[in-house]
């Protein structure tokens, strides 16, 4: 009885695993995933984080997108023999992600994972993102570390900043995202349809979480645990912080204007 | 009251005639960047908007003076200010639209360069790697 609700609510998603226990007729094939860890010299940390992910979960592909990066990124990846994309100018990380999502709609996965390459997303938390996309019915993940209990916030402008966003996203899509500015994410391979045509290519976390809701998708936040920085430190600080919210707050007004139109 | 008035010298029409010649020869330069392709035709018109909207006005005194009163200017040669800065902005929004349109351009044919580039990489890999096996 159970087993046949569970096939009855089934058909409209495709990423079905055997893992899931669900009736024959469910269990297509294990999901293709690939992991999209953006660089940007990020040659100290972006090996272990593509060597971690690869480790992560059974039949992951990790694809690097290096950005133009003006360190050794490049040789690294090259030595390690690890799979990458070196874009041939710097795009900045929207774009670069998207390359990845290009990537993984030409091959065809069927979940694409967001971890960035400065170390900050323990890539031992991959599975956790996997199993909410495959478990819940929604169409992407955003790993929190706002619904994490042991998670230090690293500072109170940050906080304040966090709380701003996911006001203003609440105002507008009536859907709570604690933690909108999270990188660490999981797509489905609907939603990656969707963003390897669209994605918003500066400050684009915030901005694509907004989009993909005006636009149907759905979301769920697991909670994760993030690391400081293993180096390197946040693109955004000071007064920039200032700027960043502006900027962010009259993109995601714009994201809200244009649902349906373009 | 009347001295004061007479004291100042009678400039008529200069200004206008001023900035017809101007506008002429902004006109002639553009012309001539066109003609030894430094800017495309596109680009060239919409600068061309500006110099041909002033030598219309500036030709034409009664317009000119219908149009300052309409807005409540007493020297009527003062609206050309407005005016001209008015075709600025829509000249300048016109060019960073142009501008914004080359960026995604720019952004999708970087990004299909790394992919194929990326493709090539790994056939050429699986060509040599059995060479390299004998």
């Amino acid at each position: 009885m159970a087993q046949n609700f569970r096939s009855e609510r089934k058909p409209k998603r495709f990423y079905t695993c055997q893992r899931l226990n669900l009736p024959d007729s469910d269990q297509k094939y294990p999901p293709r995933v690939l992991v999209i860890i953006p660089a940007y010299n990020e040659e100290k940390s972006v090996v272990s984080v593509a060597e971690q992910a690869k480790a992560s979960y059974p039949n992951v592909d990790v694809l690097v997108i290096n950005d133009k990066s003006t360190d050794r990124t490049e040789q690294v990846l090259r030595e390690h023999r690890i799979n990458h994309i070196s874009l041939p100018t710097n795009l900045g990380i929207g774009g670069a992600v998207q390359t990845g999502f290009m990537y993984a709609r030409d091959h065809g996965y069927d979940i694409a994972i967001q971890v960035d390459g400065d170390g900050q997303h323990p890539p031992q938390q991959i599975p956790t993102l996997i199993d909410a996309l495959l478990e819940k019915q929604d169409d992407f993940v955003i790993g929190s570390r706002y619904l994490h209990k042991q998670q230090i916030v690293s500072s109170r402008a940050r906080w304040i900043g966090g709380g701003v966003l996911s006001g203003s996203i609440f105002l507008l899509t009536r859907k709570l995202v604690t933690d909108p500015t999270s990188g660490f994410r999981a797509y489905s391979r609907k939603v990656i349809e969707y963003t390897s045509w669209s994605y918003p290519q500066e400050y684009p976390e915030p901005i694509s979480v907004i989009e993909l809701l005006e636009n149907g998708f759905t979301m769920v936040e697991v909670p994760v645990q993030m690391k400081e920085r293993e180096f390197g430190k946040s693109s955004i600080t000071g007064l920039k912080t200032m700027f960043y919210m502006i900027k962010v707050i009259f993109a995601i007004f714009i994201a809200k204007l244009r649902r349906g139109r373009v | 009251m009347m001295p004061e008035t007479t004291a100042m010298p009678h400039y008529g029409n200069r200004i206008l005639y001023i900035s017809i010649l101007v506008s002429f020869l902004f006109l002639l330069l553009i012309v001539n960047m066109v003609r030894k392709r430094q800017l495309s035709e596109r680009f060239a018109l919409a600068w061309m908007l500006i110099p041909v909207l002033l030598i219309v006005f500036s030709s034409n005194r009664g317009l000119l003076e219908r149009l300052a009163a309409l807005v409540g200017i007493y020297y009527a040669p003062a609206i050309m200010i407005p005016i001209i800065f008015g075709l600025f902005i829509l000249v300048s929004l016109y060019f960073s639209v142009k501008v914004s349109k080359a960026e995604q351009r720019i952004k999708t044919l970087a990004q299909e360069l790394a992919l194929l580039k990326q493709r090539l990489e790994v056939l050429s890999n699986e060509q040599t790697a059995p060479d390299r096996s004998q």
